[in-house]
């Protein structure tokens, strides 16, 4: 089975690894993984700070980049906000675009693809707890929760929901750039959350969007706390090569030493 | 003059306490409304029909007329307002009839929009709020900073701190601890005294019935009752977006605001006020007056905001906004606070004076939209509203050309290969152990408080690019 | 024919709002108000009576009076709401009588199961102040007029014979607030006790 990957401009930029961990698991699972390589962005930074003009640029791009190919190849994303962004918003960006819908109804989240996909079973063992962070657009845009937590849990994880889970990070894409003080808070809010689930046995906190993650792993980091902090593709790309464990989930998830390997 | 964002944001994050009191409280309410929908598998039903006897209600200019007409069919008086210049006109118009000194309120955020209680004192008309938490923040001389609860941002022992000090102007008996109890009974016995002797209540309406006339006040205090009840006189100051058409709409109508604000069935009080008193009935007052606030509304009306005219004001926005959690209502700097306030303050005035709101206080989460139980797509438009700032050229020119430079070099995989290559040169200036620690523009706001992995070795897109050169070539 | 599940849910629901409910349906009434009297009020006191001339119970005074309160009756007339003697209320001297009352006795004009609420009229022949004023409030609820929506109880508003009241008060619990740290007390201008009994319908 083909399958067209949505990369997503952060990981390609900042967090390539997880990427390449998806490939690995997507071919795994026996998709022939294609990568349109004129992708760039999703647009959704212009669009939520109101330059619509510029957004819908960038979205005619993304259906430039994508519509070239393999037109009904399931399309996956490995960020639930950008894949929301397509699904829900470009409508009105490009709905008049013939080409669209066929684009719209093939992109899904990474975690729908593998339930529908299930791969290797996980090596027995003990169930791994990890603290998991549902975005907000994956949880109230894309409407999947439980989604991605089922897919750890297939991993030989044990996903805990952080007490309120259904509080924002504070990412909010350029958000936690316009207004870092804010956005900081939330973070610490959130963070405060996670070290009670780490105190409760998590070894991680993963979540299925690098931009909450990366805000949460950079403020971990500039306070001296790091943690491990993984994408759910890295999950199961460890779990697939071996039993989860917390010194695999420390040694792929510690800030910093991600690019250096 | 409305303080700047900066100042009423660092106010805001330095209070710790605040912060707490918020953490502790919030949760409760919003869990209050989830397990109230849990418990009444046919609520849901009920909200959609409000929700679209709602819509219908906003879109239908001939209600408030209608509404009129029954009022004064019923023996009461009834007027329209453009804004609080005209409401607080009419208000000291009769107090001049009556030789009127004394006025009770009871919650209202229209008066609070109107500043209706400033008016009022600079014509030497005394009023006294008597809902507890409003109490609270008169005597404290502060502005509500919730829409349910507007004392929400202080904690008991400040509130006692405030009653002591009130206690002493009052020249009466001080609370003696900072027990809930006991200060409850502190509020209950020095307003008890100002209900039986005032001259004029004044109300807002949580609905208003076009068919009947009937005004509706929701409340658990029972002040409301009084404020109606006890003085010869009753001025309900009503949105003109509240009139509903029929009262067969309350059915679906009455409980939305308490299941969404605190998840009860209903309030304590659910009062519905359809004329003075009767003749030979010595209860209730003698006037009735309901008088409809435009105060902006009309300018919303036939617009894409229309639907943020279906508001109940029920709080449940509040109660789960993450930037509220953190913030509280006066970091708004605005009558309306929350989610909701920040689409209406800037529709009821002007961008130009709150865009800082849907700017600065959303991170687009859409946890609002999901509690709202007129499903009033905020989001969507803060949005729009954000795209309205750009086109009036509210933002800075710097923040503009950035975002206009990075969307263009993003248009092309070329621009967007290049944008990458620049920021490795330049990221050498701020890397230090492996993580960037400042940065320029945007990145600056980021590096300000969080590390950033820089700009990876190999992006995804080069790694794949060599793998196929490596596979096909 | 009184049907029992709305009894059943208003009675459930009205006692976790509140806890005070007794129904004195075939039991003695006076027995059964010393019962409710007992949960309601602390000490006996001055109690503010409005009589419902679609409701009376002619020995409420002296029963009252039995258990050591201080009856003060308010009767609809022609002319205006009278006193025990028959002389004519005054505004002002009914405001100060039940804001010095212990306890407010009044009728419900009717119930809602589902969200354990009891309305009380304020017009010709109904007051509402008894319902507000005094720490405490009794209600007399006929078993009959219980409904079991609240859509139910407001359609019958349009058939009163005396037209729409000028108020219609839903009691839904106590007088309560969490305006302070969103912390539940009750009793802040209005009563913080509130009871019914339920009597038959006759």
């Amino acid at each position: 089975m083909r399958v067209r990957l949505f990369v997503t401009c952060l990981i390609d930029i900042f967090q390539p690894e997880t990427a390449k961990a998806a490939v690995r698991i997507l071919e795994r699972r026996g998709a022939q993984v294609s990568v349109p390589e004129a992708q760039t962005c999703c647009g959704q930074f212009a669009y939520n700070a109101g330059y619509r003009d510029e957004a819908t640029a960038l979205a005619r791009h993304f259906v430039e980049a994508f519509a070239k190919d393999e037109a009904d190849a399931p399309i996956v994303a490995l960020s639930g906000s950008c894949a929301a962004m397509v699904k829900e918003i470009y409508p009105e960006l490009v709905g008049d675009d013939p080409r669209f819908p066929a684009l719209h109804d093939a992109v899904s989240d990474l975690s729908e693809w593998l339930l529908e996909n299930p791969g290797p079973a996980a090596a027995g063992g003990e169930q791994i707890p990890v603290a998991f962070h549902t975005g907000c657009h994956m949880r109230r845009l894309l409407g999947l929760s439980d989604e991605p937590k089922d897919v750890l849990r297939a991993a030989g994880a044990e996903p805990r929901t952080l007490r309120d889970a259904d509080q924002c990070c504070g990412f909010g894409g350029t958000y936690s750039m316009s207004e870092p003080e804010v956005s900081t808070a939330m973070a610490e809010a959130k963070l405060q959350r996670f070290q009670e689930a780490q105190l409760e046995g998590a070894a991680a906190l993963v979540g299925s969007d690098w931009g909450c993650l990366l805000h949460m792993a950079g403020r971990l980091s500039r306070t001296g706390r790091d943690a491990p902090v993984l994408h759910l593709a890295d999950v199961v790309d460890l779990a697939d090569t071996g039993p989860l464990t917390a010194g695999r989930l420390r040694e792929a998830g510690t800030f910093g030493r991600r690019g250096e390997r | 003059m409305r303080e700047a964002w900066p100042i009423r944001r660092y106010r805001a994050l330095q209070d710790g306490e605040l912060r707490r009191t918020l953490a502790r409280v919030l949760p409760r309410m919003a869990e209050g409304r989830v397990r109230a929908y849990e418990d009444d598998p046919e609520a849901e039903v009920r909200r959609v029909r409000a929700r679209d006897r709602r819509r219908e209600a906003v879109r239908n200019p001939g209600l408030v007329e209608r509404a009129m007409a029954a009022i004064e069919a019923r023996g009461g008086r009834a007027a329209q307002v453009r804004d609080g210049e005209e409401a607080a006109a009419y208000l000291i118009e009769i107090a001049r009839r009556r030789g009127a000194t004394r006025v009770v309120k009871s919650k209202s955020m229209v008066t609070e929009e109107l500043e209706l209680n400033q008016r009022l004192a600079a014509a030497g008309i005394e009023v006294r709020e008597t809902d507890l938490g409003e109490y609270i923040i008169q005597l404290a001389g502060e502005r509500p900073s919730h829409i349910l609860a507007p004392a929400i941002h202080r904690n008991r022992s400040q509130v006692k701190d405030v009653f002591v000090d009130a206690a002493t102007g009052f020249g009466v008996e001080a609370p003696a601890s900072d027990d809930l109890d006991v200060l409850t009974a502190f509020a209950r016995r020095q307003l008890r005294a100002d209900f039986l002797s005032a001259d004029i209540g004044v109300t807002g309406g949580n609905f208003l019935v076009a068919e009947t006339g009937t005004l509706i006040l929701i409340t658990n205090e029972g002040n409301a009752d009084m404020v109606t009840t006890l003085p010869e006189v009753h001025v309900a100051l009503v949105g003109m977006e509240k009139v509903v058409e029929s009262f067969e709409d309350l059915t679906d109508l009455l409980p939305v605001p308490a299941m969404n604000g605190v998840g009860r069935r209903l309030s304590s009080y659910t009062t519905m006020i359809s004329g003075p008193r009767q003749p030979g009935q010595l209860e209730g007052p003698e006037e009735f007056h309901v008088l409809f606030v435009d105060n902006g509304r009309s300018q919303i009306r036939g617009t894409p905001f229309e639907e943020v005219l279906t508001c109940v004001r029920c709080g449940a926005c509040y109660n789960v906004c993450p930037v509220f959690r953190q913030v509280g209502g006066h970091a708004y700097g605005s009558v309306y606070g929350g989610p909701i306030g920040s689409a209406l303050t800037p529709l009821l005035s002007s961008l130009r004076y709150a865009h800082d709101l849907p700017e600065s206080l959303c991170t687009l989460c859409h946890a609002c939209v999901e509690a709202c139980p007129m499903d009033i797509d905020l989001p969507h438009h803060f949005v729009a509203l954000r795209e309205q700032a750009v086109r009036e050229g509210l933002k800075p020119k710097g923040v503009s050309l950035t975002y206009r430079t990075w969307s263009h070099w993003w248009e092309s995989p070329r621009g967007y290969r290049r944008s990458i290559r620049l920021a490795r040169l330049a990221q050498r200036l701020y890397e230090r152990r492996g993580r960037l620690q400042g940065g320029p523009g945007l990145l600056g706001g980021w590096t300000r408080t969080r590390d950033m992995p820089p700009v990876a070795r190999e992006t995804f897109g080069e790694w794949w690019e060599r793998q196929e050169e490596r596979r096909h070539g | 024919m009184v049907e029992s599940r709305p009894i059943e849910e208003f009675t459930a629901r009205w006692r976790s709002l509140t806890g005070i409910f007794h129904d004195a349906r075939g039991q003695d009434p006076r027995t059964a108000l010393g019962k409710v009297l007992t949960d309601l009020v602390p000490e006996a006191g001055p109690a503010l009576v409005f009589e419902d001339p679609g409701f009376p119970v002619p020995d409420m005074a002296e029963w009252l009076m039995g258990f050591g309160y201080e009856p003060i009756v308010v009767r609809a007339s022609a002319a205006g709401p009278v006193d025990v003697d028959g002389l004519p209320w005054e505004r002002k001297n009914l405001k100060e009588a039940a804001a010095r009352a212990a306890l407010g006795i009044s009728t419900g004009a009717w119930a809602v199961a589902h969200t354990g609420s009891v309305a009380v009229y304020g017009d010709r022949d109904h007051g509402t102040w008894p319902s507000l004023l005094p720490p405490a409030h009794l209600i007399l609820l006929r078993a009959d007029s219980i409904y079991a929506t609240l859509g139910d109880g407001l359609r019958r508003l349009h058939f009163e014979p005396g037209g729409l009241p000028p108020e219609v008060k839903l009691i839904t619990g106590p007088s309560s607030t969490g305006d302070i740290e969103g912390q539940p007390v009750i009793g802040v201008h209005g009563p913080a006790r509130v009871g019914v009994l339920l009597v038959d319908a006759h």
